[in-house]
């Protein structure tokens, strides 16, 4: 079982970089640029609280999950990482 | 107390201002809209930044940056921005979006960049400026008026400089929408435009020009700003309002070297100016500038960068003249726009 | 010596009330008039209480006496009334209105016309597209009014008609005009119903400003003006005089598009600024009428600022935005009002709604109606997008 949840978890975290570059209009940015593990807010990529919002937008659009709180979503938010993780849990 | 333009960045579709080749000739346009020639935006903003701008918020930052590096100043003391019609693409974005969408999950990001003051806001940001900001956005008066509240601020010797911008997007769009309305002459360029008074409609513009203006006088300065007003609707007719105006500045029409005048082509807007091209001004150089920058709310800012330029280098473009004078010298340059007969708007600025 | 700016006439139109007197009456009632949307059509009329206006744009019209087409924004319809009632209260008759100058401002525009006809263009309607524009309700509203002189619109977001007040009171200090009607309207529409609501900045409940539980706003809709006269022109009218333009300021957060910083700089210096403007002291502030809009960053950066000013001698303050909601483009100038009807009638109305302090700034509004107190300098606030921080001061005379 392991073994599937590491493919699916790659195959996520490599889906989620690609719309981070596309709604956040990261124009230069490849995939491989983006750190896994890196903070995504203030160091990092340097998003702001409307990124964050605009992510907000893309989990409910993309896949179904209402974050009803904005403070809640500087957590879910921290990594590419921890975004993965709260989407396996909450689909 | 004196305002001097010491230094100015445009955006248009003429090219960027300054540059060496600026107005050398005219860029042709075969029909509307006359878009800007960009500058490579990452040359001036951050890229990381650039993302989230909007095309109107390239603009009038990346103008606003050329203006402080031709004045060589990194902080204004304070802002004042002018647009009439704000953030078009980002204003329609949002809306289409709430309409397709039926009002749910919306993208934040469109309706934050749709306020008429963010361009004046983006400047703040970028050069950290905690001073009066301000944005005026009355159709073709924003621009006077932002330069009256300017000229207002430089007179009472509290600010000794101030940033000043004119800026308006056009988006195919907005175009198309305005072409079912009959706003645009059909298959017309600009420089036919002339030629086609007598049938309504103008073509379509777009452009972003900053200035810095200053109460000290510096070598490089371009020109003297005199005075400035906006009459909503006339009381009297067109040449006792010039004659007033002018009068208020010590000045009498025979005083104006050039004429410089918001003529767009549009049959049913330009027989306000028929009384200055065959009366009042019969022995002043006459021109025009719309068909370098098309029509749009704030082109007069296009008019005054036009003006300065020509005060300092004493040199009239062949391609914007509709009458000749005698005289050789231009002191004295009179700006006058109007539209629909209303909103009139009047400059004089002087050479220094 | 630049003439001293004084109130002659005041007119408003909001949730609580079509006039000056209504208004009154429901703040002193407390009686507020945030509820369910009826006018505007909306999937969000249950869940987003607003303060409407409680009239249709027919029913506006009639008011006015006018017969209206597609052209006529509900913003133009709201800042008419407002305006009418403003230049009725100083008495300005009709010729006398040519040479006036008016300064109005709004955020939205036409746009409660636009949103409902840009997918459905007809030769009948297709003149809304004209009536989009900023300066389309000015022009309605100059018209209405028979002035032809100086006509100007200002836009920067929430602060606008704080900054349309400052920018008629600049032409009479001046010399360039004796008298100007100002102030702003902004009318609800889905598209700033629905942009808020995209930053998540709503509250679902009736909005609680400098509470330590609050959620958000609710937006509001409505107009106000007021005629400002330079103190040569006022001359024989004296009886007219409301109170005095004391002083006002305009600075720049200069930090982020739409979040105050957490210093308060914005709101710091157009407050300290306003008040050396005025030829004032911080202790000379008797009351506040605060932005407050119940968000989460302004409250706090409000405080913050209020604290870095005023410290312990914070005066007494309130947000009315309870009352009214948060009505954007016009709030500066309705605050203006409510902050004129503070000063007239010594009177100073509750930050209904508020319970506990915020934790990392707890100060405490005014919760209770006061009466007979005795006021001198009103300070009224207004901090918008884009960084735009304005403050104005009324004065008693």
């Amino acid at each position: 079982m392991p073994i599937f949840k590491n493919i699916y978890m790659e195959a996520l975290i490599k889906k989620l970089k690609t719309e981070i570059i596309e709604i956040l209009n990261l124009e230069d940015l490849e995939i491989d640029d983006i750190n896994t593990d890196d903070p995504l807010f203030n160091e990092g990529l340097g998003l702001d609280s409307i990124d964050a919002l605009e992510l907000i937008v893309l989990m409910e659009k993309e896949y179904g999950i209402k974050i009803e709180d904005p403070a809640e979503g500087k957590k879910i938010f921290h990594s590419v990482k921890t975004m993965a993780e709260f989407i396996s849990k909450n689909q | 107390m004196s305002v001097f333009i010491n230094g100015i960045g445009a955006i248009s579709p003429q090219g960027c201002f300054p540059s060496i080749n600026f107005l050398d000739e005219i860029h042709r346009f075969d029909a509307g809209p006359m878009t800007v020639a960009a500058p490579k935006y990452r040359d001036f903003i951050n890229p990381v930044l650039l993302r989230r701008m909007n095309k109107f918020i390239r603009m009038g930052l990346a103008s606003a940056i050329m203006c402080l590096n031709d004045a060589r100043v990194e902080t204004p003391e304070a802002i004042i921005t002018a647009t009439g019609l704000g953030s078009v693409e980002d204003t329609d974005k949002f809306l289409d979006n709430l309409t397709n969408d039926q009002e749910k999950l919306l993208n934040p990001t469109p309706f934050i960049q749709s306020t008429h003051n963010v361009v004046a806001a983006r400047v703040a940001i970028h050069t950290g400026c905690h001073d009066y900001n301000m944005t005026y956005v009355h159709k073709n008066a924003a621009f006077e008026q932002a330069l009256l509240d300017a000229v207002l601020k430089l007179n009472t010797g509290k600010y000794s400089s101030i940033l000043l911008g004119a800026s308006d997007e056009i988006t195919q769009a907005n175009y198309d929408l305005k072409k079912q309305l009959n706003y645009w002459k059909q298959n017309i360029g600009n420089l036919e435009l002339f030629d086609n008074r007598n049938s309504p409609g103008t073509i379509a513009g777009e452009g972003s020009v900053f200035f810095y203006l200053s109460a000290e006088k510096v070598n490089e300065s371009y020109a003297e700003i005199i005075t400035t007003k906006t009459v909503y609707k006339l009381s009297a007719g067109v040449d006792e309002t010039i004659t007033d105006f002018l009068a208020s500045a010590h000045l009498a029409p025979a005083d104006i070297d050039l004429v410089l005048l918001g003529i767009n082509g549009n049959v049913e807007e330009d027989y306000v100016y028929d009384s200055c091209m065959n009366q009042v001004f019969k022995n002043s150089h006459i021109a025009w500038y719309k068909h370098l920058c098309g029509e749009y709310e704030t082109a007069s800012g296009f008019a005054l960068l036009l003006a300065a330029q020509i005060l300092k280098t004493q040199h009239i473009p062949e391609f914007i003249k509709l009458q000749s004078a005698p005289t050789n010298a231009v002191k004295n340059i009179l700006i006058y726009q109007q539209r629909n007969n209303l909103n009139h708007c009047f400059t004089v600025l002087s050479r220094c | 010596m630049p003439p001293k700016v004084f109130v002659t006439g005041i007119g408003i139109v909001s949730a609580i009330g079509l006039n000056v007197s209504e208004n009154f009456s429901s703040l002193k009632s407390l009686k507020h008039g945030i509820g369910v949307l009826k006018n505007l059509r909306t999937i969000h009329s249950p869940s987003l209480p607003s303060g409407e206006v409680k009239l249709s744009n027919s029913e506006l019209a009639e008011i006015l006496g006018i017969r209206i087409g597609p052209d006529f924004s509900r913003t133009a319809l709201l800042g008419m009334i407002a305006a009418r009632e403003a230049l009725q209260n100083a008495g300005i008759e009709n010729n006398e209105r040519r040479k006036m100058g008016i300064v109005s401002a709004t955020s939205v525009g036409g746009m409660d016309r636009t949103e409902l006809l840009y997918r459905d263009i007809t030769p009948e309607n297709q003149n809304f597209i004209a009536s989009h524009v900023c300066g389309d309700s000015t022009e309605k509203i100059a018209d209405f009014l028979q002035i032809t002189d100086f006509v100007s619109t200002i836009s920067t977001a929430c602060s606008s008609s704080l900054n349309a007040i400052m920018a008629g009171a600049e032409m009479i200090k001046n010399n360039l005009l004796d008298r100007v009607i100002a102030g702003g309207s902004d009318a609800l529409s889905k598209f700033t119903l629905n942009g808020f609501n995209s930053l998540m900045i709503l509250d679902k409940n009736h909005n609680r400003p400098f509470d330590a539980e609050r959620k958000g706003l609710n937006l509001g809709e409505g107009a106000a003006y007021l005629v400002l006269e330079s103190e040569n022109a006022v001359k024989g009218r004296e009886d007219k005089i409301c109170c005095e333009l004391k002083g006002y300021a305009n600075a720049n957060d200069a930090y982020h598009q739409t979040a105050s910083s957490n210093n308060g700089e914005g709101a710091f210096r157009a407050m300290s600024k306003a008040i050396q403007h005025g030829g004032l002291n911080i202790s000379d502030i008797d009351y506040i009428n605060a932005h407050g809009t119940g968000t989460i960053n302004n409250d706090f950066t409000e405080a913050v600022a209020l604290n870095r000013l005023f410290g312990k001698d914070l005066p007494l303050f309130s947000s009315t935005k309870p009352f009214t909601g948060h009505t954007l483009g016009a709030a500066g100038v309705i605050e203006s009002v409510i902050s004129i009807l503070t000063l007239r009638n010594k009177m100073i109305f509750p930050n209904l709604n508020f319970c506990k302090p915020i934790l990392e700034m707890p100060l405490v509004p005014v919760t209770e109606r006061m009466e007979n107190v005795p006021i001198k300098n009103v300070l009224t606030n207004s901090f918008g997008f884009g960084g735009n921080d304005s403050t104005l001061i009324f004065s008693a005379v």
